[in-house]
């Protein structure tokens, strides 16, 4: 059949890692501990590896998938 | 030593890039690059790096300097978006492409049915867009006359923006296209974010090397100015961190350009899959220079802007290339982002704005109409956006332009709820919302903008209420304006009733339905569709509009099938959706392409496209729906490999099921049977089928003869109807009708081959008395040549010759009885021809007379000498041959066999009657078994009463089994439908 249709569904065991991921992600930078790696004794450099460490759940969830 | 820049070589750069631009995606569009490249999902992921705009580019460092690491949460919240891909992009995606749309407003107008939403959303994106588009031309003059340190003209700006509405339209509006796909401008997009990468690290890596003398050199900087560290965490702690965060989250995928680039370019849904994280990370490289730029300008003590402090230490180098390098960087993130949204809004601008307005006379080509219209189009958005630039104030830092359009975006945010998770959702409710919301949006952000900006001033400054409250001018709008939105999006949707297209575009939406609509469409042909469309859309358009939608469905163009048709009306207008729009799509195919609603509304109708449907989707069912479907397609895997065939028939008498034995019955596959109308089926399966459909008198139809391929077959037919499914205790009426074809040809073949064997066996029985027969009048014949040889007399010769024949007609006459009894075993046409029931039974008798135990027995016909049947003449015989053999076998020498006839009514009673030792009652039930016999072995088939059985059974009779009060057995033959005199 011609018509284009995707069959490529999450399960929903995997989004739920989504989900929980997100959360998690969420956990980091907008709860309570924003001010703890925000704090002023902080490196320069955290909040790029938080981001990292987010794209690299991202990555990870993406590569289960696959 | 600084090198200077004319504007004229400026402009000539970035013209020269764009050409480079154009090159590229043209040889994209015309297979001059691998599509390896073109289609790999790196290109995809990088494309979506238009959302870096000049904002990114410049205006990072501005907006770090002032918000410290808030200037992250532009990145970081499109991070959180992307993550939810599979939760959140992919519907989406699923959904713009099952229904071709387009954009943001056609998403909206789809859902909510509503071409007033779609213009509502088209007038308050481009509101919204306006503001950032300015943002990007002041970015490129500024860019300019930091290069230049000479303010750029404003004719130079008016340059820029005519050269990128000519690149707009070579890009996207080059050629009539009916699907908004631009592979070309996807690789060049793609394009543009690498030059944005490598530009910006270009300038990162001279910031910390060049500037700084290394990392550690710049480590140790920071640690001499620690307040340059304390100022980016001082605003994460206090500043509109969260808003800031929720407001990129929402651009990420509603910005004009991310959803163009995101669903609506997208070519394969694993390359989203792929961007979940290769776009952040392409957002991570792209903002770990802005630090380092921030830093080494602060430490150079640059009198730039700190938006382009890029541009400053790159000039600062000495270089003659490094400032050209940022310079493009610049020119490439605007011109993309201008590009893209654009287009996006043209698209948008097209179907909701102009199209509605002045929908072209069908002589007119519409796709050329479309194609002008767009262009047009494209040329006003940015010559607004030019004119918002010349108004609009140039003290605003680039991010507040740039977030003023982030606020709007957002507003759409619950009407996205309203699309995949909330069915109760109306378009009152949402328009309410998007109302309310974009006031708040437009009385604290935009309004304050233009009053700054000395356009109109509304005398309105919240900032009082902000400070009263300890918000921030972002937090605050986009609090009120979302929660104002909100409420009155969940409120007015409450209290207003949804229509029957909404529930239905909601049901679609939120995957609950499969979009089956009952009726079937008036027009009854692909040609029909033509002839209807192209009184609206023109002839050429609508030939091609047909056509395409034969194409993507893979039909036939002679495509007849109700079923088939009305799935072609679904994908024209969804074809037309992605040309003219989702509203006014379904307004021409409404008012072209009309359905009869009474013509076909039973369950039976729709079960094929539902089935497609749920073969599409299952994976999407979870618990109790995939639990039902795994039921439903175990009965349905029974339905298939039933030994039996079936075929289901809708009221309008389309093949809804066509089982496997039905295949292999009929020869025809389930892909030509299903759809196709039951008397268009080939021959002889259309009128043999459709036939005993109208029959109204006839249930079953038995050993029912046809020919195929000139082979002889016999079925059973049979039918039932079936019951709609019950509702609340309510039938909904007809589902249709079952029709079930047993093929007996094998049974048929065997029976023969049986009755062969039995009347061989009888023969082998009546052996020893044939001999017997045949010896008495041959010994006879013998000695009368013997006595003729010796006397010569003429007369004795007469007499004996005399005798001769009569001994020879009577072992001719055995011999004869023999044979016609003994007929080959080959499947025989059914004789059916009147015969004498006295004289078939006079011959059985003869025959069974020759067995030795027949020689012992009275036989007395007694039947009426003028009785006529019509059937089979041999066959009976067999019937009286096996019951006298049983009879003999059961009976004592010397006693009574009769046969007798009565006629009562129109049924005729044949009785055999003995005296013998009867049938026990135990085994009267199984006397009809196949191979039950009581002889001892050898001496009987098992088969002989069986074969009496099923010969009655054909000439529409019964046979039963009597005991007989004297002793006995009385075997009751009853053929109904007789006539005295005849059958």
């Amino acid at each position: 059949m011609a018509e284009e249709h995707s069959k490529e569904i999450e399960h929903p065991r995997r989004a739920d890692r989504v989900l929980l991921s997100f959360i998690f992600a969420l956990l980091l930078l907008v709860s309570p501990l924003l001010l703890l790696w925000a704090g002023p004794l902080s490196p320069w450099y955290t909040p790029f590896v938080l981001w990292a460490v987010i794209i690299m759940l991202a990555f990870i969830l993406e590569r289960a998938r696959a | 030593m600084m090198m200077q820049y004319s504007l004229l070589t400026l402009f000539i750069i970035a013209v020269g890039y764009l050409l480079v631009l154009f090159a590229i995606a043209y040889a994209a569009e015309h297979d001059w690059l691998p599509a390896g490249v073109v289609r790999h999902p790196l290109t995809y992921v990088l494309s979506l790096g238009v959302y870096a705009s000049s904002w990114t580019f410049y205006g990072s460092v501005g907006f770090a300097r002032t918000q410290g690491y808030n200037f992250l949460t532009i990145y970081i919240g499109v991070t959180l978006a992307f993550m939810l891909a599979p939760v959140l992009l992919s519907p989406i995606l699923r959904l713009t492409r099952e229904f071709q749309l387009s954009s943001l407003a056609d998403l909206f107008a789809f859902r909510y049915r509503s071409q007033f939403v779609g213009v509502l959303v088209t007038l308050f994106m481009l509101a919204g867009t306006l503001p950032y588009i300015a943002l990007q031309i002041r970015a490129v003059t500024e860019s300019m006359r930091v290069l230049t340190d000479a303010a750029a003209p404003t004719e130079l700006a008016f340059g820029f923006c005519v050269t990128l509405t000519l690149f707009a339209i070579l890009f996207g509006a080059r050629h009539i296209s009916a699907r908004e796909k631009h592979e070309g401008l996807v690789v060049a997009i793609a394009f543009e974010s690498i030059v944005k990468l490598i530009a910006l690290l270009a300038a990162g890596l001279f910031a910390v090397f060049g500037i700084f003398g290394g990392i550690g050199d710049m480590q140790r900087w920071l640690d001499l100015h620690p307040e340059a560290v304390e100022a980016l965490y001082a605003p994460v702690r206090e500043g509109p961190w969260a808003t800031l965060l929720l407001l990129s989250f929402s651009a990420a995928f509603l910005l004009p350009r991310q959803f163009h680039m995101t669903f609506t370019e997208n070519l394969d849904e694993r390359s989203l899959k792929v961007a979940s994280w290769g776009l952040p990370a392409f957002l991570f490289l792209l903002n770990l220079p802005i630090l380092p730029i921030l830093w080494a300008g602060d430490a150079l003590g640059l009198t730039a802007p700190v938006d382009y402090y890029s541009l400053g230490i790159a000039t600062w180098s000495g270089s003659s290339v490094l400032p050209v390098i940022v310079f493009i960087g610049g020119v490439s993130a605007a011109s993309a982002m201008m590009i893209v949204t654009t287009l996006a809004l043209s698209a948008m601008a097209l179907n909701h704005l102009l199209l509605p307005m002045s929908y072209p006379d069908p002589k007119v080509d519409i796709f050329r109409w479309v194609l002008w219209g767009r262009r047009m189009i494209i040329a006003v958005i940015i010559m607004l956006g030019y004119g918002f630039y010349l108004v609009l104030e140039h003290k605003q830092g680039l991010v507040q332009l740039g977030l003023i359009s982030f606020v709007a975006t957002a507003q759409f945010l619950p009407g996205i709820g309203g699309v995949f998770f909330w069915r109760r959702a109306t378009r009152m409710g949402f328009i309410a919302g998007l109302l309310g919301g974009g006031a708040v949006w437009f009385l604290t952000l935009l309004a304050p903008l233009l009053a700054s900006s000395g356009i109109v001033d509304l005398g309105l400054d919240p900032t009082p209420i902000m400070t009263m409250m300890g918000l921030e001018k972002w937090g605050f709008s986009t609090f009120w304006s979302l929660a104002i939105n909100a409420l009155l999006f969940v409120v007015v949707s409450l209290t207003t009733q949804p229509s029957a297209a909404e529930t239905e575009a909601a049901a679609a939406c939120c995957r609950e339905t499969l979009g089956v609509l009952p009726g079937v469409v008036v027009a009854t042909s692909p040609a029909e569709f033509r002839e209807q469309l192209a009184v609206i859309i023109g002839d050429e358009a609508a030939k091609q509009q047909v056509h395409q939608a034969l194409h993507d469905l893979g039909f036939e163009s002679d495509e007849r099938r109700p079923g088939e048709l009305r799935r072609l009306r679904d994908r024209i207008e969804r074809n037309l959706s992605g040309l003219l729009g989702p509203a006014l799509a379904r307004i021409i195919v409404d008012q072209r392409l009309t359905m009869d609603i009474s013509g076909q509304t039973d369950m039976a109708s729709n079960v094929r496209l539902i089935e497609q449907q749920l073969e599409l989707s299952n994976t999407r069912l979870q618990g109790l729906a995939a639990e039902l479907d795994t039921l439903r397609r175990y009965h349905r895997q029974i339905l298939q490999d039933i030994p039996l065939g079936v075929c289901s028939i809708g009221s309008d008498q389309e093949v809804v099921v066509w089982n496997l034995a039905m295949q292999i019955i009929s020869g025809i596959g389930h892909r030509e049977a299903v759809g196709t109308s039951l008397s268009a089926l080939p021959a002889p399966w259309g009128r043999l089928l459709s036939g005993f459909m109208d029959d109204v008198t006839e249930s079953h139809i038995h050993k029912h003869k046809v020919i195929i391929d000139g082979q002889r077959r016999w079925l059973n037919l049979h039918k039932s109807h079936i019951e709609g499914p019950i509702y609340h205790g309510l039938n909904d009426g007809s589902a249709g009708t079952v029709l079930l074809v047993e093929d007996l040809t094998e049974i048929e073949v065997l029976e023969a081959e049986l009755a062969h064997s039995e009347r061989l066996a009888s023969i082998g029985r009546l052996a020893a008395g044939v001999a017997h027969e045949i010896g008495n009048p041959v010994t006879g014949i013998a000695c009368i040549a013997q006595n003729l040889r010796a006397d010569g007399d003429d007369e004795l010769m007469s007499q004996g010759a005399e005798e001769i024949l009569k001994q020879t007609r009577r072992i001719n006459n055995i011999v004869q009885s023999l044979v016609s009894f003994s007929h080959g075993g080959e499947i025989e046409e059914d004789r059916h021809a009147p015969f004498n029931l006295y004289q078939c039974a006079e011959e059985a008798m003869q025959l069974v007379r020759l067995s030795r135990d027949g020689k012992q027995m009275q036989f007395e016909n007694i039947c009426h000498q003028e009785i006529e049947i019509v059937g089979n003449r041999q066959r009976f015989s067999q019937v009286f041959v096996n019951l006298l053999s049983n009879a003999c076998d059961a009976s004592r020498p010397g006693t009574s066999i009769r046969i007798e006839s009565h006629i009562d009514n129109d049924e005729l009673l044949l009785r055999v009657l003995d005296e013998g030792e009867g049938i026990s009652p135990e085994i009267m039930d199984r006397v009809l078994d196949p191979f039950f016999t009581t002889k001892p072995p050898g001496k009987g088939t098992g088969l002989g009463l069986p074969l009496a059985y099923n010969i009655v059974r054909q000439h529409r009779g019964s046979l039963s089994f009597h005991a007989r009060k004297r002793g006995g057995t009385a075997v009751h033959i009853r053929l109904a439908g007789f006539a005295e005199g005849g059958s």
